[in-house]
Formats: C-alpha cells, sequence, structure tokens
C-alpha cells in the first residue's frame, strides 16, 4: 500500500510531464506543418536557418 | 527595358558583393536578354507587386517585409530545397519557408535590398508560379491559435481521462476506492472545466437561437455525470463516472478532431484563388506609361492594353482598331471586331495588338466588377456541410430530450434516483454519431476520392445535390467542344500551294483560324508577303510571287465558321472551321440520360452553331437553347429544381452559381472553383460520370451509418429506460458505438 505514495505522484509527474512537453511543441509551432519537415531534412546543404 | 535594367544592375550589386547568383536565373537572365523584354504570357511581371497600395495589400506585416506566396505544385523534396535554397545566394532574402501541404511559401524580405517582385520573379524563374495572398486567404494566425489550443485540448483531454482510467482499473482490482474516486475527482475537474468547455459554449449559443445542438448532450452528459458523482462521493459512495465521461470527452473530442482535419485538408479554401484578379494596369501618361492599380483608375485616364490582358474598365476605344474576345462575359469564343470611338466592356481580353483606351467607369462599377464581386461572396460564404449534419441530428437529440423528460415525469413516482439516473443514462447512450461525424466524415472521405480522381470539389454538399438532381444543364463552348477551332477538311487534302499561301499570309495574326491553320500545315514552309494587311473582322491580304491574295471570313452565316481564299477576286478555296467535340463527350451524356436526368443545352452561340451540336449530341429542338446571355442563362436554370449546371468556370461563373451544383469544366481552377462546386480539369466532362458514381457510394454509405445508429438508438434507448444500463455503461457504449461508425465509413470508404 505504501508503495502508492511513490507511484501515484510518479505516474502523474510522468503524465503531466509529457503532457507539458506537447504544450510546448505545439505551443512551438512544431505541429503547425506536418508535411515539409520530413522533405527539408534530406536538404544537405548546413547553412540552413 | 526598365524591367531588364534593374536586373543587370542587381545581378551586378550581387556580383561584386562577392555572391553568386543562383545558376538557374543566371541562364534565365541570358535568356531573357536575348528574349528582350519577356511576353506577357509567357512570364508574370510582378512589378506591380511594388506599387505602395498593393504592397500594402499583401504584406503580412506592418513594416511590409513579409508575404505569402500561394505556390501550386510544391510536390517532392527538391522544390522544397529549390526554394528554401534561395535564402543565402538572394541577396535581401531573409526568410524563406515552405508549407508544402497548404502550397504555401512564407517569405520574409529586407526590402531595401529586396522588393516583394524581385522575389516572385525569382521563384517564376525556377518555374513555380507565385500568386501573392492577401490577409484572409490563408491560415490567419487566428486559425493558427485555434488549432493550436486545439490541439492542446486533446492531450489534456487524453492525460486526464488516461490517468482516470488507471485509477478506476486501481479500484477494479481492490485498490482504495475512496482515495481513487477522490484522485479521480481532482484529476476531473480540468476535464469539466477546460476541456469540455467547447461543448457548453457550443450548446449555449445553439440554445440561444433556440436550437439543440449536437454539444447539448456533451454538455449535459458532462456536467450532470459531474453533479451525480460528486454528490455519490459527498455521501461516501464510490458510485463514480469520472473515468467514462472523461473517456467519452476524449474520445468525442478525437472524433471531432479527426473530421476537421480530414474536412480541412480536403475542403481547404487555400487553394481557391481568383483568376479574375485584375491588380494593375498600364496607365498613359504623354508618351510613356506606368503600373498603376486598377483600384485607382478614374475616368478619362488612358490606359493601354496589351495582347492576352483584360480591359479593366468600361472604356472607350482610341486605337484605330481592336479585336477582342468577350468570353469571360458571353462565352461567345470568336473574336469581335471593335473600331474606334466603341465602348469596350470591362472584362474583355484583347486578343488583337496593343491598345489605346480613354476609362469611362471604373471596374468596380461595371457589370464585370460586380460579378466579380457576387462571385467573390458567394465563394467567402461558409461550408455547410457541417451546418446540414448538424441540423439532421438535431431531431433525433429533441426526441430524446424529451422522451428523457417524459420519463422522468412517469417514473418519479417509483423512484426519483432512478428516473433520473435512466434518463441520464439514455441520453448519454443516444448518438447521433452516424449524423454528426459519420456523414461528414463520408463526405470528407468521397472529397478525397474525388481529388485523387483529379476532380476538385469545393464543399461536400455538392454530392448531396448530385443526388437530387434532375436536370443537368451543359454549356457548349469550351464545355462540350474544344475553345480552340479546327479545320474540317483533312489538312492533306489542301493542295501545298495553297496550304504555303494562307500559311504565309496568316503568319502574324492571332485570330483563332490563324492558329487553326498553323495546326493543321505545321510542316509548310512560309514565302514572302509584300504588302501584307491584316484588317481585324475581315481577313489579311497581300501580295506573294506578284498575285493578290486575300483570305477573308465568309459573309455567310453557317452553322461553323469558315473562311475562303481568293486569288484577286476569284475564289479559290473555301475553309471550315469546328471546334471539335471533347473526349469521351457523347459516351457521358448516354450515361446521365441513361439515369434519367434531363440533358439542356444552354449556349451563348448562334442557333445555327447550337442546333449542329444539339443533333451530333442527342439533344431535343426544345432541350437546346442558343443565344443566350449569362443572365439568360442563369434564369433559365432559376426556373427549374434540383439543378446541376456544367459550364466554363468564367463566363458561365452567374449561372453556375445559380444552380444547385455548379461544375466548372474549363475556365482554370481558381476562376472555376470561385463560382462553382467542383471543377472537371483534367478528367475532362468524363469526370461527370465519376462525380455521379461517387455521390451515389457516398450516400450508400451515410444510409447505412443512418441505419446502424436507428437500430443502435432504439435498442440501447430501450434497454436504457428499462434500467438495463446504466449511466456507467452508456458512457462506454457511446464512444465505442462512434468509433465503430467512424471506422466503417473509414473503411468502405477505402474500398
Amino acid at each position: 500500500m505504501n508503495i502508492l505514495i511513490l507511484m501515484i505522484p510518479l505516474s502523474l509527474l510522468l503524465g503531466f510531464g509529457f503532457l507539458f512537453g506537447f504544450i510546448w511543441s505545439v505551443r512551438a509551432g512544431q505541429l503547425d506543418d506536418t508535411d515539409t519537415p520530413a522533405y527539408r531534412i534530406l536538404d544537405e546543404r548546413k547553412d540552413q536557418q | 527595358m526598365r524591367l531588364i535594367g534593374s536586373k543587370i544592375l542587381r545581378y551586378a550589386i550581387q556580383i561584386t558583393a562577392g555572391r553568386r547568383p543562383p545558376l538557374a536565373s543566371l541562364s534565365q537572365f541570358a535568356a531573357d536578354m536575348n528574349a528582350n523584354l519577356p511576353s506577357p504570357s509567357s512570364l508574370v511581371d510582378f512589378s506591380f507587386l511594388d506599387s505602395p497600395s498593393i504592397r500594402k495589400k499583401y504584406a503580412v506585416d506592418e513594416a511590409e517585409t513579409k508575404i505569402c506566396f500561394y505556390i501550386g505544385g510544391i510536390r517532392c523534396e527538391k522544390c522544397v530545397r529549390k526554394l528554401e535554397g534561395l535564402v543565402g545566394t538572394i541577396q535581401g532574402l531573409r526568410r524563406l519557408r515552405v508549407e508544402m501541404g497548404k502550397n504555401l511559401a512564407h517569405v520574409e524580405v529586407d526590402p531595401s535590398t529586396l522588393s516583394f517582385s524581385d522575389i516572385a520573379d525569382v521563384i517564376e524563374r525556377l518555374g513555380f508560379h507565385p500568386i501573392p495572398l492577401g490577409a484572409g486567404e490563408y491560415a490567419s494566425e487566428n486559425q493558427t491559435r485555434e488549432d493550436r489550443s486545439r490541439l492542446i485540448r486533446l492531450a489534456v483531454a487524453a492525460t486526464c481521462a488516461g490517468n482516470i482510467m488507471t485509477f478506476a482499473f486501481a479500484t477494479y482490482l481492490g485498490g482504495d476506492a475512496q482515495l481513487f474516486s477522490w484522485l479521480s475527482f481532482v484529476l476531473y475537474l480540468p476535464v469539466v472545466t477546460y476541456v469540455a468547455w467547447p461543448f457548453y459554449q457550443g450548446a449555449w449559443a445553439a440554445l440561444r437561437q433556440k436550437r439543440i445542438s449536437i454539444d447539448l448532450p456533451m454538455a449535459v452528459a458532462s456536467l450532470a455525470g459531474f453533479g451525480l458523482s460528486v454528490g455519490a462521493l459527498l455521501r461516501g459512495s464510490f458510485d463514480v463516472y469520472f473515468d467514462s465521461l472523461s473517456g467519452f470527452l476524449f474520445l468525442i473530442l478525437v472524433a471531432r478532431w479527426l473530421q476537421q482535419r480530414m474536412q480541412k485538408k480536403y475542403l481547404d479554401a487555400g487553394e481557391l484563388r481568383e483568376g479574375l484578379r485584375l491588380e494593375r494596369v498600364r496607365l498613359v501618361q504623354g508618351s510613356t506609361w506606368s503600373w498603376v492599380p486598377v483600384e485607382s483608375l478614374v475616368p478619362q485616364q488612358e490606359i493601354s492594353v496589351f495582347s492576352n490582358e483584360t480591359i479593366p474598365a468600361d472604356a472607350k476605344l482610341l486605337s484605330s482598331s481592336a479585336q477582342v474576345s468577350l468570353a469571360w462575359l458571353t462565352g461567345e469564343s470568336k473574336a469581335k471586331t471593335y473600331l474606334k470611338g466603341a465602348h469596350l466592356p470591362a472584362g474583355a481580353k484583347v486578343i488583337s495588338k496593343q491598345i489605346a483606351l480613354v476609362v469611362e467607369t471604373p471596374l468596380a462599377q461595371t457589370n464585370f466588377g460586380s460579378l466579380m464581386r457576387e462571385v467573390q461572396k458567394f465563394s467567402l460564404s461558409e461550408n455547410r456541410a457541417i451546418a446540414e449534419s448538424d441540423s439532421w441530428a438535431q431531431w433525433l437529440l429533441g426526441y430524446v430530450f424529451l422522451i428523457a423528460g417524459v420519463f422522468v415525469a412517469l417514473y418519479w413516482q417509483v423512484s426519483p434516483e432512478e428516473a433520473v439516473r435512466r434518463a441520464f443514462a439514455l441520453i448519454v447512450l443516444a448518438c447521433p454519431c452516424a449524423m454528426a461525424f459519420g456523414t461528414p466524415l463520408a463526405l470528407a472521405l468521397s472529397l478525397k476520392r474525388a481529388n485523387q480522381l483529379g476532380l476538385m470539389v469545393r464543399d461536400a454538399n455538392v454530392f448531396e445535390a448530385i443526388k437530387k438532381a434532375r436536370t443537368v444543364f451543359l454549356d457548349k463552348t469550351g464545355t462540350l467542344t474544344e475553345t480552340e477551332l479546327s479545320l474540317v477538311e483533312a489538312p492533306d487534302k489542301v493542295p501545298a500551294a495553297i496550304q504555303k499561301i494562307v500559311l504565309s499570309l496568316e503568319n502574324l495574326s492571332v485570330h483563332p483560324m490563324a492558329f487553326a491553320f498553323r495546326s493543321a500545315f505545321s510542316n509548310q514552309t512560309l514565302v514572302a508577303v509584300r504588302d501584307h494587311q491584316e484588317v481585324a473582322g475581315i481577313g489579311v491580304s497581300g501580295f506573294i510571287e506578284n498575285q493578290f491574295y486575300q483570305l477573308r471570313a465568309s459573309s455567310l452565316e453557317c452553322a461553323g465558321t469558315s473562311c475562303v481564299l481568293l486569288q484577286g477576286s476569284e475564289p479559290i478555296w473555301t475553309f471550315n472551321f469546328t471546334s471539335s467535340y471533347r473526349v469521351g463527350c457523347l459516351s457521358v451524356l448516354t450515361s446521365l440520360r441513361a439515369r434519367g436526368l434531363r440533358l439542356i443545352l444552354l449556349s451563348g452561340d448562334s442557333p445555327a452553331a447550337v442546333a449542329l451540336a444539339a443533333k451530333d449530341l442527342g439533344f431535343s429542338d426544345v432541350d437546346a437553347h442558343s443565344n443566350l446571355t449569362p443572365q439568360e442563362k442563369a434564369s433559365v436554370i432559376q426556373s427549374q429544381t434540383h439543378t446541376v449546371m456544367v459550364g466554363d468556370g468564367i463566363n458561365d461563373s452567374l449561372a453556375l452559381q445559380k444552380a444547385d451544383v455548379g461544375i466548372a469544366a474549363s475556365g482554370g481552377v481558381e476562376a472555376a472553383l470561385k463560382s462553382a462546386g467542383v471543377y472537371l480539369g483534367e478528367t475532362g466532362v468524363q469526370g461527370l460520370e465519376l462525380l455521379f458514381k461517387l455521390s451515389d457510394q457516398a450516400y450508400s454509405l451515410i444510409r447505412q451509418n443512418l441505419l446502424l445508429s436507428v437500430v443502435y438508438n432504439v435498442v440501447g434507448g430501450t434497454l436504457a429506460l428499462l434500467g438495463y444500463i446504466n449511466p456507467f455503461v452508456a458512457a462506454v457504449l457511446m464512444p465505442i458505438s462512434s468509433g465503430f461508425i467512424l471506422l466503417s465509413t473509414w473503411l468502405r470508404s477505402r474500398a
């Protein structure tokens, strides 16, 4: 039973950690365009912005 | 030359600054030097983008450094690389970001070294066709923000629902019910407030308009479930619904998000670009001219319009004569000749050489201007597919709430608590998903399929209207027939000497017949013509080997079009022209007739030409109308119900709008989709048959969904009221049934 005191906060921390990571990525615009980056990565030139 | 001058300067600057100009544009530059001035049809001149008012209109930001272009045909990694690789090779280009799914390029320039027109030029030279987009023509910041907040809401719902469910699971396995119930309560708080907020908003907005929206059961379920569960918790019982409710809201949000995403992808208005955009005009001042924005024109100003350009105002002709095509206004494809002093309408396209005009009425007040406005207004009106299916769902919800109310009233005597519980179960269970999600999804998937087959369908309502169609109106020129003329006789039956004469006489002409001759006699050599003369509307003449020849339009009004070659004054050969029927035209008409549709031919052409086409294509005399103006076409269509109009995207735009379904067979996709729901594009007339088939498929799918939904709701609803299904089970069944319907729709429309 006592293990729950550790497990519950841990599971919540994990869940909400991912949630905030996701919210950050959405806010940063990473999910605005899901098509082009897949192609952009094929460009070998390093001087891209 | 001004243009080229500025380019030399720019390249010189780049070279002296030690920058390597991009190879592609250098060779293009050399080609330009040879070609002297770029011809208006082969290369677009973007200098208009630099006039202050236009700049302001298209600039994304206040400082006028950012602009967004629509660029069709970005399909591969190469295109992205080509475009984005411009950064660093072009001086003053700060940023160029391609958004492939939407065919957009976001550009930021340093205005002191690079203008909008410069970058548009460069993009054009790479082989793309940039169209500058004004505010509101692409996903605005508002919309981006909305998309993002939707995703975040979804993520919050997923996190909360996931954790609540693990807690619920722990309870089932014998965990501490009190602890986990209160934990679920805490985690449900963001769900009942933040996640469910759009449902409350939607339900409330609809209620204020005295409508029941699909959001209402969600809102009721979310709030009532919360109330019941909190009541239970406070009483010390752990009969809580937090897990099923949060799962329910999460699944509903997912279904909605998927549906919106799919709809956006295939219905996005971002592809609908106006082709009729008239931006700039050459204003003549003394011996020079300059580009000015069309809106700035006032009466009495002198303007100059070149071949292939559109007259941007009602104007009086100053040049001695002009040949113009009124195809955009009347659909008549033959060029018309006007003499000095004539009044030319806005929207006419110049066929002959450059002409000078005096503005009489600025564009905004002309017929053409109002036509453009009307077309524009129409296309901005919202996509109605969702509203439509929402209204289907309404009666179901209305009945559900009514039955629940009646049930509570009747069962109150037996047990008030049980009455509320069962009514609640019914409300949670009753699923208008077939209508609310299944229908839009079925339609969106049909749209996707249509797009794959090469049909551009603007909104999903088209399928419903097609299903209901009784009468199909067809335009002749450009729809059933090609717009270009072609020679009736086989070219090899014409003696080579005559071919030579005709071709030499017509060599400089831009009349449609000249193009027909050129394509028919393509392997002939030219001979010298002395005293060559072209009189617009009459014909061409000249001396070949001291013999006077004329080629003149035949005076006879006959079915096609013809011209006669005279040697001296003696006719030696008559040429007949026809515009050929489009490929597959007759078989499509036959299959449409087999569906029991009435087909009617509407044409602006002469009675003789229409009668000929009607005979070939099997229209009866009463169903073939000739000499119609666009307004008359529209009124013929309005006299019928359940109509489909198939016509040219530009000159039939009014008729296309007035019909229940407008189908544009030609005229460019941008213009077409402004006024029509469907653009046949590369599929040609044959696309019509496909369209009918697709709408059949979509509707059989929708019928299947409705049937499933009716069975589910009747059976489930009865069981709920009899007390066999408690709200907990109902809240599980409801998303499962939605998921089932979405899945079956998706699977079936893939097949």
